[in-house]
């Protein structure tokens, strides 16, 4: 019973923050055509600017938190607008520059703070007992923070004007265009939305891991894998999948080893994308 | 065949200065022109499937990486001789291309990447899971090598970097690398006129996963001993790098971007802790404001230039 509780909420945690990378993922390509291989760097950042506002500026773990993903979102604005605007229309170039971005980022990490481990306090101190079972309350944190940033993205989306504009143009760029939405806003929103649900995923999980130059590679791959698992483009797809890949991860590592974890996944994506390329729950998007 | 083009000349001038400069600058410049050939070896590789046929190969890591640990192991932990054991890496890359390219090639654009990113992926974490017969993050050391004196290994590796330039020029100006191109231009066009895509792109995996396998073998008999960073995706970013650098579809400019970053890296050595940070940095500007590479314009210019100066005469006459 005690492990039957464990792994769910185990499981939920890891979800949660598998979903809040994954959606951002999934958005990013949905709207704006483009696979962002820097999207850990966001992950990184956000919990490394947490750390810096709040050592160095001596500012509260709260709020320091709000400025990081502030300013992760602006970082991401940024790059959007200066660096991938111009060459979007080529795929292959965008990878590779994002790819070099995501690395650029780590090596100034390195640079500045050197590669050493840093750590951030618990938001949520000590442990909660659910049915006699004693959980750490930073686990439930995540749970809760995941799960709310995940329905605010989608009240956003399906019910404010500027959510459907966005999801316009992930219908019909040129139409989106036609009807007076500015297509290349929205673009740089939606890098900003996934941005600083990147930085929230990295701030949340820093107190029970910890922060290295390199913490964002393996929720990258992990996002892309279960992007591809739900099917690219599809946000409700990346959710179902998010669930399936924390949950066999929690299953795996508590039945046999947690080295596992990466490459049951890997193993999972790599054969669903032989049987059913476009994943779970896309839809083939032909493109000229 | 219509006889030697310009490129071909280029290539054996570019080999040359490499080996003379090897030879006569002594053990540090031969190794670290040992090191451009090898990534030189690899562009090729890539440029040949993907630069060509336009499918990009994420998971480009898994031949050099899965030629180097089977030439490794065998000569390291079973004795056999290096020269049996190269060829023999060389082919388990192919084979592993086999398997790959017969369960991915079917699928198109970004999901053909993505999948094959994959397998490099989990690769890396077997050699993890394996650690005992894998070394794990170690690697496996004291691999056997070819000569004592890196200046004889630059002629060697050298020599396999002629043959599989020549032979990836001549592939590429035959009727497949036409085939390749019109399977870039519109796979669905070329399928209606009767090519049959999956034959032709599955010949030119296998090609580009031998030719990459070579390179990971040499490597690791080289520096004598192979690490799972080379199934890292870094290494395919890099090759992915030097061949955008040098111009994709072009053969000979990756090559010649091999050498040049390799040695730029080394110059940069001096200032150890900014010198990635500045390659990453140096990177995303050449992508952005140069896409096409820097060698591709850079020959454009020097032709117009050519151009010019030849009316200039003809009319002065």
């Amino acid at each position: 019973m005690d492990t039957v509780l464990s792994i769910l909420v185990f499981g939920l945690a890891t979800s949660g923050i598998y979903a809040l990378m994954s959606v951002g993922v999934a958005l990013v390509y949905g709207v704006g055509r483009i696979i962002n291989f820097a999207h850990g760097a966001f992950y990184t950042l956000g919990a490394y600017l947490t750390y810096l506002y709040a050592t160095r500026l001596g500012l509260g773990w709260w709020i320091s938190s709000f400025l990081s993903i502030v300013s992760v979102a602006i970082f991401a604005v940024l790059i959007d607008l200066l660096l991938i605007d111009p060459v979007r229309d080529d795929e292959i170039v965008v990878w590779i520059l994002t790819f070099a971005l995501a690395f650029a980022t780590r090596e100034a990490l390195v640079l500045l703070l050197g590669a050493r481990p840093y750590s951030i306090p618990a938001f949520a101190p000590g442990s909660i007992s659910i049915m006699g079972q004693a959980i750490a309350a930073q686990r439930m944190l995540i749970v809760v923070v995941s799960a709310l940033a995940i329905c605010a993205l989608w009240i956003f989306l399906y019910k404010s004007r500027i959510g459907k504009a966005i999801r316009a143009v992930a219908l019909n760029r040129t139409g989106a265009h036609l009807v007076g939405i500015p297509v290349r806003m929205m673009y740089a929103m939606v890098m900003a939305i996934s941005a600083s649900l990147a930085a929230v995923a990295g701030i949340v999980i820093s107190p029970i891991s910890v922060m290295t130059p390199d913490m964002g590679l393996q929720p990258l791959l992990l996002a892309f894998t279960i992007v591809i698992l739900g099917g690219i483009g599809s946000l409700r797809g990346s959710l179902i999948a998010s669930l399936i890949v924390g949950y066999a991860g929690a299953l795996v590592s508590f039945l046999w080893s947690p080295e596992l974890v990466t490459l049951m996944a890997l193993v999972i994506v790599f054969a669903v994308l032989i049987v059913r390329p476009t994943g779970l729950f896309g839809v083939a998007v032909e493109r000229a | 065949m219509k006889g030697l083009s310009i490129y071909h000349y280029c290539t054996l001038v570019i080999l040359f200065v490499v080996f003379a400069v090897g030879w006569l600058g002594g053990q540090r410049a031969a190794i670290i022109l040992v090191y451009g050939s090898v990534w030189a070896l690899c562009t090729i590789g890539y440029d040949l499937f993907s630069g060509f046929s336009g499918r990009i190969n994420l998971g480009y890591a898994m031949f050099p990486g899965v030629a180097g640990y089977a030439s490794a192991a065998l000569s390291a932990k079973f004795g056999v001789s290096p020269l049996l054991s190269f060829p023999i890496g060389v082919l388990s890359a192919v084979l592993l291309a086999a398997c790959v390219g017969a369960l991915t090639l079917r699928i198109k654009g970004i999901y053909f990447a993505l999948s094959t990113a994959i397998v490099p992926l989990a690769l890396f974490e077997v050699t993890r899971i394996v650690g005992r017969f894998f070394g794990g993050e170690e690697g496996i050391w004291g691999v056997p090598s070819f000569f004592q004196d890196p200046r004889y290994d630059l002629l060697a590796i050298g020599g396999i970097l002629g043959v599989c330039i020549t032979f990836a020029l001549w592939y590429v100006g035959s009727k497949e690398g036409l085939i390749l191109r019109a399977i870039r231009g519109g796979e669905v066009t070329a399928q209606a006129l009767g090519v049959h895509t999956f034959g032709h792109l599955f010949v030119a995996f296998l090609l580009s996963a031998a030719i990459g396998g070579a390179a990971g073998a040499y490597l690791a008999h080289f520096q004598m001993l192979i690490s799972p960073e080379v199934l890292h995706i870094i290494t395919t970013l890099q090759v992915v790098t030097f061949t955008y650098v040098g111009g994709a579809g072009t053969i000979v400019g990756p090559v010649v971007a091999s050498y040049l970053l390799v040695i730029l890296n080394e110059a940069l050595r001096a200032w150890v802790d900014l010198r990635l940070f500045a390659y990453f940095v140096g990177l995303v500007l050449i992508l952005r404001f140069s896409p096409e590479g820097l060698l591709v314009p850079l020959g454009r210019s020097l032709g117009r230039l050519v151009i010019s100066f030849r009316t200039a005469s003809v009319r002065s006459k």
